[in-house]
């Protein structure tokens, strides 16, 4: 460990010895956010909701590859509905991704992992709107 | 700084606080977590000590500003804590709650932590080995945490709250469910902290966990200040209540009709199985001089004296229970 600075404890704050050491980009840096966003990634990927997103956006085009492969001779009526049928999942994106958003949020709280974001120099709105953009 | 705040009691210069509760409230709805709290906590390692629901953990989460007091003012290191996100630079928190990103490794957890402080990726990199070296887990940092012990994941929480250095740390119950050799160790990073000129506010509910870290204790119970100092001043506030003390003799019968002729003996009991007798009194000193005297008149010679009292875990139990 490092030694303790030789700071009044009143002055520690505005010391340039512990501002330096504390301190080091002054403010809230891009590092606090930045880690943030990678952290908020990276549960996302470590979730299943990411699992269901992709069967979402995957089905259409395997239903369409296996009309394909089964029934050359398909109607254009139904290749016309596999069509459009690709294009729901991209329809439901802002709901998804404001329910994937808060499910994240609502995660933290329930596990109580959230202290560990509560603490660090990271002003309150720019945690939920990192948390909340993400998607 | 700090005028609006009342002066120690107990010191006779003006003690600068490193945490300051100012008539400080804090209620969820209807029940109170914290009850007009005013204290100011000195430099150095301080209990804080309480049953569970004493409102220790609020007051910890008042301190680290993720709660707002519903009344009163907070102040850590002379700044207002609640919207001051810069002041978390300097405070360290070590939660209760045993949450993890189960996924992430011990390294990856505590290094994740110190970019979230705002260190660079190789400040982050030589803080993160230093302070999973100094809680005892570099050996196993690169494991999931999922897959750790107890005793591994408080280390690995306290090694988090120390990875960007800070000035104040705030550990909420460390010691709990750890074995005893992670007591131990965790002890001995506690105290040493405090030796190298770091805060340390520790919470527990285990009086005897505390009175080895240190001497200067804070007792809450009910969201109340019960008493807070050093403890052979928690034990001067005691001795203004009944003190109770056990007197071993054979001849115990004839020695209960002696003491009860004392004016500041406000009890007695028997207890035929020990051969001895419970006394109450609210002069203990007073009593304890007289006794050498007792002893030494035939009949009542006492072989042995000890008081119920005299442990920190009755102090408290006392304490809070009054």
């Amino acid at each position: 460990m490092k030694s303790a600075p030789s700071v009044e404890p009143f002055d520690v704050t505005t010391h340039p010895e512990a501002l330096a050491r504390n301190h080091p980009s002054g403010g809230f840096g891009l590092t606090a956010l930045w880690t943030l966003y990678v952290l908020t990634l990276r549960q996302h990927l470590h979730g299943k909701r990411w699992m269901v997103m992709g069967v979402l956006f995957l089905l259409p085009a395997g239903l369409a590859i296996i009309v394909r492969a089964t029934s050359p001779d398909a109607p254009s009526i139904v290749l016309e509905f596999l069509f459009g049928f690709m294009f729901i999942p991209q329809a439901l994106v802002p709901l998804v991704a404001l329910l994937y958003a808060t499910g994240m949020i609502q995660d933290e709280q329930e596990e109580q992992t959230m202290t560990y974001l509560l603490i660090r120099p990271i002003p309150k709105w720019a945690l939920y709107t990192v948390r909340c953009w993400l998607p | 700084m700090h005028s609006e705040l009342p002066r120690e009691v107990n010191g006779s210069a003006e003690v600068k606080p490193i945490v300051a509760f100012h008539e400080v409230s804090k209620w969820y709805g209807n029940v109170i977590g914290i009850n007009k709290l005013t204290i100011r906590i000195p430099a150095g390692v301080t209990g804080l000590l309480g049953p569970n629901g004493a409102g220790k953990s609020t007051l910890l989460q008042l301190a680290t500003g993720q709660l707002y007091p519903s009344q009163g003012t907070v102040r850590v290191l002379g700044r207002q804590v609640w919207n001051n996100p810069s002041l978390n630079r300097f405070i360290g928190l070590c939660p209760e709650q045993d949450a993890f990103y189960e996924w992430m490794t011990g390294w990856d957890f505590v290094h994740t932590s110190a970019r979230l402080s705002g260190l660079s990726r190789a400040d982050a990199r030589e803080a993160a080995a230093r302070t999973l070296y100094a809680v005892g887990m570099t050996k196993n940092k690169d494991r999931a945490v999922r897959g750790y012990s107890k005793g591994m994941r408080q280390r690995t929480k306290l090694a988090q709250a120390l990875v960007h250095d800070p000035e104040v740390l705030f550990l909420d119950e460390p010691l709990t469910g750890t074995d005893p050799v992670a007591r131990r160790d965790l002890m001995d990073i506690i105290q040493r902290l405090g030796g190298e000129g770091k805060s340390v506010l520790v919470s527990s509910h285990v009086l005897h966990e505390v009175q080895s870290l240190t001497p200067n204790i804070i007792l809450l119970n009910h969201g109340r200040l019960v008493a807070e100092g050093q403890v052979r001043e928690i034990r001067d506030l005691i001795d203004k209540y009944p003190h109770h003390i056990v007197l071993i003799c054979d001849e115990y019968r004839k020695l209960a009709g002696q003491v009860l002729t004392w004016e500041d003996v406000e009890g007695v009991k028997v207890l035929p199985k020990e051969k001895g007798l419970m006394v109450e009194t609210r002069q203990p000193d007073a009593f304890y001089s007289r006794l050498p005297e007792l002893s030494l008149e035939a009949g009542t010679a006492i072989k042995e004296v000890y008081s119920d009292d005299d442990n920190l875990e009755a102090v408290f139990k006392y304490l809070v229970n009054k």
